[in-house]
C-alpha cells in the first residue's frame, strides 16, 4: 500500500486523482466508488452523504453523491460515465463510515461504467496514482491525512 | 425530485448580521454539488459581502471558517454570483468595488425573472 504524508492509498484501488475518488473494479460489470483516504481528511468529520438513486444515469464528472460536513459540502464526482446500480445505505445512515473506513464499508455508490472495463482504462493505479496524489497534494498545500479512532484503511 | 433544477438565493444579510452569512454559501454549494444550477443574487446589505477585504475578516462564528472561504467553496462549485445595482448605490459602491468571484451586476427585471424560473428559491 503506497503511503504519503500518513494517507494511505490501497494497491489493488483504482484512482481518479482530480475527483479524489477511488474505483474498485468488482468484475461483473459494477464498479464501487468511494472518496480517498485523501478527500475524507480534507471533508474532516463528515456528517451526511446523499448519494444519487439506482437508475440514475450520470456522466463523467457529474455528481455521484453529495457530501457534508460542518463547514464543507461537496460532490463525490464520476470518474466515468455509467448508472448508479446501488448507494450504500450504510453510509446514509451514519456518514461517520466514510471517514473511518474509506476503502472498505464506506464505499459511496456502485455503478456499472458505460461500455464495460473499457471505461477503466483512464484510471491510475498503483505508482502512477501516488504519483498524482503526491503533486495533487502538493499542489493544494495539503497536509498530512487524520485518521479518527477506529480507522480501518 | 427534481435531478436538475434551479435554486436561485437572494442575500441581504451582511456584515451586521455574520451569522446569517454563511450558510446561503453552504446551501448555494449544495445544491451545485446536486448537479443543480444555483445562482446567488445579492441585494441591500448583502453586496457588502462581496465587497473587496469584508469576507475575509468575518465568521459566522466566532473562531470559525472565513465567509471568503465559504463564498470560495460556493465559487469551486460553479455558484453563480451577482449583486443587485441599486444595492452598489445604496452604499456608495461601484463594480469595481467588487471582489474577483462576482459574475455581474443585474437589475430588479433580471431577478424577477430569475426567481419567476427557479425551482427554489431561498431568502437569507
Amino acid at each position: 500500500m503506497a503511503e504519503i504524508k500518513n494517507c494511505l492509498l490501497p494497491d489493488d484501488l483504482l484512482y481518479h486523482v482530480e475527483y479524489n475518488v477511488w474505483v474498485r473494479n468488482n468484475g461483473d460489470g459494477t464498479c464501487d466508488v468511494g472518496m480517498t483516504d485523501i478527500a475524507q481528511s480534507l471533508a474532516g468529520a463528515i456528517i451526511h452523504c446523499r448519494p444519487k438513486k439506482a437508475g440514475k444515469k450520470v456522466k463523467q464528472g457529474k455528481s455521484l453523491a453529495t457530501v457534508e460536513s460542518g463547514k464543507w459540502v461537496g460532490p463525490v464526482k464520476s470518474p466515468f460515465a455509467g448508472e448508479v446500480v446501488a448507494g450504500n445505505d450504510a453510509a446514509v445512515a451514519d456518514a461517520t463510515i466514510l471517514n473511518r473506513s474509506p476503502y472498505k464499508d464506506g464505499w459511496i455508490v456502485r455503478i456499472a461504467p458505460e461500455g464495460g472495463d473499457a471505461a477503466l482504462s483512464g484510471l491510475l493505479t498503483g505508482e502512477a496514482a501516488a504519483e498524482g496524489f503526491a503533486a495533487y497534494m502538493a499542489e493544494k498545500e495539503l497536509a498530512e491525512c487524520v485518521h479518527c479512532e477506529g480507522f480501518d484503511g | 425530485m427534481i435531478e436538475e433544477g434551479r435554486v436561485v438565493i437572494f442575500v441581504t444579510s451582511g456584515p451586521e448580521t455574520p451569522q446569517r452569512c454563511a450558510t446561503p454559501f453552504y446551501m448555494a454549494t449544495v445544491a451545485a454539488a446536486m448537479d443543480h444550477e444555483a445562482e446567488m443574487i445579492f441585494q441591500i446589505d448583502g453586496v457588502l459581502l462581496l465587497k473587496e477585504g469584508v469576507a475575509e475578516g468575518m465568521t459566522a462564528k466566532e473562531g470559525g471558517k472565513t465567509i471568503i472561504d465559504f463564498i470560495r467553496d460556493a465559487k469551486e462549485a460553479d455558484v453563480e454570483m451577482r449583486v443587485c445595482s441599486a444595492a452598489l448605490q445604496l452604499h456608495d459602491m461601484t463594480p469595481d468595488d467588487l471582489i474577483e468571484e462576482c459574475d455581474g451586476v443585474v437589475g430588479a427585471a433580471y431577478m424577477t425573472e430569475k426567481g419567476l424560473e427557479a425551482d427554489m428559491v431561498l431568502c437569507y
